[in-house]
């Protein structure tokens, strides 16, 4: 099951990597405008456009770029000229840190608030989780972003109010420096995965097994978490595998808002630039991440319940 | 291209937010002309020692000067090179890396460098290495502001003569903006891209892209008693409101552009420096004369009274800008005051113009680039101000990528720009206005106006050519290919504890002239 699910993102892979590659091309504007300045001469831009290649028809250039990526080489970067895969390997680690952060909080804060609003449903626990989860779905994280530099870094200087401080520099102060932005970012994704635990909950506390050990006696604590947890677990992975491309999205607004030189912050000048090559592979790896995100739900699925993997084997 | 009038190029916004691409000839070396406004009595004295975070908007992406054109970068290698002539704050030219120059002939001007200036690679500066860098900027991105520049003569280690191939009034002016001088053997052995190697006052020690750029005090800089601080750090932080958040908790110590609205407030804070407003960019509308209703020099001249400066200062600059109706700032020795539209808005005379142009009713593009967020609230204005004579406007906002090719192709009726502001008109109207110019979007052409042009630029008599400007202003006012319409202000703000920042016609940021009274 493994080996075809790996097999079918080879064409999801091409069919993404082709509509992304045709799409940057259909908006507006020109790389070469960019590299020279917008005031360039119409000569300068003709000798630019023909030194990147872009004055080949499209398909050749689409050839050459595949051809590149599959040897590990994404060209380089129309403005700095530097090789993109160096600016991945600078860039990468830093989304990843702040995009896992945001995860595990998200994870560590809502499921516990989910199973516990469905526990006390209709208590007022139930209420200020409801309350809670709905807030921090409907308000931005750009919003949570500013409000929390005001509150953190300006009233109570607990943070610095911008910025990335390497892991080199010193665990605690790297930490610091991405606390608001995590936050900010797991916010979003904790509301809904606290919604969701929540109504799955609710769905498998009201279901006869666990009328069942209720009557047999067992405590509130092992029916929660032995027996309810476990089988609400399937629609809470499923959302956290598809929030996964909400974490990613968000990370290009909140790098943008704390200046962290993370890929989000990347594609947003690649994209004012017109950066194909650089876009290209940073929209590459989002894809690939998520494709793996999903594939990684499908095997849990497995994992948490025996019967699909019957179904999967046959 | 010899025997082509050097072009500048004008400046328009390009990357995320607010970056701004300005072109470097018009940047270059500035007037220390204002001071910090802290009272720097307080302060005291400079003294040597400590570090200060300065917060651009954009990072930097190109660290030579022959090539690197994103004011971006600009701000920063500033620091990293030096030129050979600076400008003083009554826009002299004085000594910089060069000790005396003078004017041989029309053609020939004659240089000396200061003795023993080292680089940052430890070799010695040298009349060689002045004729590497022009002679390599002649062939690189930057290379149209030296065309004019036939050769470099060197005679020995200390003295060299530039010849030209035209007469050139704004020389001085070039050599302080735009020409950084490298070292020929840092930039044969490692990318000058990357690894800038100059005779500025810091060296770069770590850059972090997107994000930081470390620069650590040369000790070897040739003015022995600068520069003071032993590291300056500039962090690119692209959003205006966490930039004075971070000034606010004392991350910064020194902030470009605060929201307009909240100036006031901080210039009245005692928590905090700030250096005087300076209008330094102005801003101006390009019309096409080439198709459409601004065919007409009628309509070109009744948009002209339509035009309400008034407003545009306050809706467009929330009040943080000066009207304008030419290239250079108030404070420039050439600055005219010339305005044949004086009195204007006047929609009568606008529109018995407009009239006589046959115009009205004809449909009018206002083509706004998205980087500036100024560029929407002006083309507001004028959109209105047309509406009240009877034509229709309709605003186009795209990206910079895309705005550029508009530009070119002429797919507009009335488009926006600014400029940084120039250190010799004579480069900003001759961008904008000679006939051949590459940079001349209106596709305005005249022979008149190219012969009152070429003999601005080729005049080397300073105060003849002071003398002629308020006709040149006046020669383009009159015939309105182009529009001047405000100066927006410059303003950088400091911690209460940062000494010797200002704000200068160029935008340069002058890291050596700053210290930290908390250093002692």
């Amino acid at each position: 099951m493994i080996l075809r699910r790996l097999a079918l993102t080879v064409p999801i892979l091409l069919g993404t990597s082709t509509i992304v590659f045709l799409i940057l091309r259909l908006v507006p504007g020109d790389p070469a405008a960019s590299i020279l300045g917008s005031n360039a001469t119409e000569e300068a831009i003709i000798r630019v456009r023909a030194e990147l290649g872009l004055d080949q028809p499209l398909w050749q250039q689409f050839v050459s770029w595949l051809g590149g990526v599959l040897r590990g080489d994404f060209g380089r970067d129309y403005i700095t000229n530097q090789a993109i895969t160096e600016e991945l390997a600078a860039r990468l680690p830093i989304t990843i840190e702040l995009a896992g952060i945001a995860f595990l909080l998200a994870l560590a804060t809502a499921i516990p608030l989910g199973v516990v609003g469905a526990v006390r449903n209709g208590g007022w626990a139930d209420r200020v989780v409801r309350a809670v989860a709905v807030l921090s779905i409907a308000v931005p994280d750009f919003v949570f972003g500013i409000l929390g530099i005001l509150s953190f870094a300006l009233a109570l200087s607990l943070v610095p109010s911008s910025g990335y401080t390497p892991i080199e520099d010193g665990l605690l102060e790297n930490l610091r420096s991405l606390a608001i932005p995590a936050i900010a970012l797991s916010l979003g994704l904790g509301g809904v995965l606290a919604r969701v635990t929540r109504s799955a909950m609710l769905d498998v506390l009201g279901s006869d097994y666990v009328r069942f050990a209720k009557a047999s006696g067992f405590g509130t604590g092992a029916i929660v978490f032995r027996y309810a947890l476990r089988n609400a677990s399937i629609p809470i992975v499923t959302v956290i595998g598809l929030q996964v491309g909400y974490i990613l999205g968000g990370t290009v607004v909140v790098e943008q808002l704390f200046s962290l030189p993370g890929l989000g912050q990347l594609i947003v000048e690649a994209m004012l630039a017109r950066n194909y090559p650089v876009l290209q592979a940073c929209i590459l790896v989002f894809v690939v991440a998520f494709i793996f995100a999903n594939l990684i739900t499908d095997l849990l699925y497995a994992v948490l319940n025996p019967r699909l993997r019957k179904v999967g084997a046959a | 291209m010899p025997n082509q009038l050097p072009r500048r190029r004008p400046v328009n916004a390009l990357a995320f937010a607010c970056t701004a691409l300005v072109m470097a000839i018009l940047a270059g070396c500035a007037p220390a002309s204002t001071t910090n406004s802290a009272a720097p009595a307080e302060l005291g004295d400079p003294v040597q020692g400590g570090s200060a975070t300065l917060a651009t908007q954009g990072a930097p992406v190109n660290m030579d000067p022959a090539e690197a054109q994103l004011y971006a970068s600009i701000q920063v290698y500033q620091n990293i090179f030096s030129t050979l002539i600076n400008v003083d704050e009554n826009f002299e030219f004085v000594s910089n890396l060069a000790e005396s120059w003078q004017q041989d002939d029309d053609l020939t001007w004659s240089f000396t460098l200061v003795e023993g200036v080292k680089f940052h690679n430890g070799e010695t500066l040298t009349a060689g290495d002045v004729a590497f860098s022009i002679e390599r900027m002649r062939t690189a991105a930057q290379g149209v502001f030296v065309s004019v520049f036939e050769s470099v003569e060197v005679i020995d280690d200390l003295n060299f003569k530039i010849h030209l191939s035209a007469p050139y009034g704004p020389m001085e002016a070039t050599l302080a903006s735009v020409v950084g001088i490298v070292n020929q053997k840092a930039v044969e052995s490692s990318d000058p891209k990357e690894k800038p190697v100059g005779t500025g006052p810091y060296k770069l020690t770590k850059w972090v892209k997107g994000s930081t750029v470390t620069l650590t005090r040369f000790d070897d800089y040739f003015k022995s008693e600068k520069p003071y601080l032993d590291e300056v750090v500039f962090e690119a932080v692209p959003d205006d409101s966490v930039r004075l958040a971070g000034l606010q908790t004392g991350q910064f110590d020194w902030i470009q552009t605060v929201p307009a609205q909240q100036i006031p407030e901080l210039v009245k804070s005692s928590k905090f420096g700030h250096t005087d407003a300076g209008a330094y960019l102005p801003y101006l509308l390009i019309l096409n004369t080439t198709s459409g209703p601004f065919t007409s020099l009628e309509a070109r001249q009744g948009l002209n009274w339509l035009i309400d400066r008034e407003q545009i200062v306050d809706l467009a600059f929330s009040g943080a800008a000066v009207e304008a109706s030419e290239a250079v700032s108030n404070d420039h020795p050439f600055y005219s005051g010339v305005d044949i539209y004086e009195g204007a808005p006047d929609i009568d005379k606008g529109q018995a113009l407009f009239d006589e142009a046959g115009v009205v009713g004809e449909p009018i593009v206002i083509l706004v680039d998205q980087a500036d967020s100024a560029y929407a609230l002006i083309a507001q204005v004028i959109q209105s101000e047309l509406a009240e004579v009877g034509m229709t406007a309709t605003i186009e906002t795209v990206a910079s990528s895309e705005y550029f090719g508009r530009m070119v192709s002429k797919d507009f009726d009335i488009a926006m720009t600014y400029f940084t502001a120039s250190l010799d008109p004579a480069l900003t109207y001759n961008l904008l206005g000679q006939s051949e110019s590459g940079f001349n979007f209106t596709g305005y052409q005249s022979s008149e106006l190219d012969a009152a042009l070429e003999e601005f630029t080729t005049s080397t008599d300073q105060d003849a050519r002071k003398a002629f400007y308020p006709d040149l202003v006046e020669a383009f006012q009159e015939e309105s290919p182009f529009i001047f319409v405000a100066n927006r202000e410059t303003q950088y703000f400091t911690s209460s504890t940062l000494g010797g920042a200002s704000s200068v016609p160029t935008l340069e940021v002058r890291a050596e002239d700053l210290w930290q009274a908390a250093a002692e």
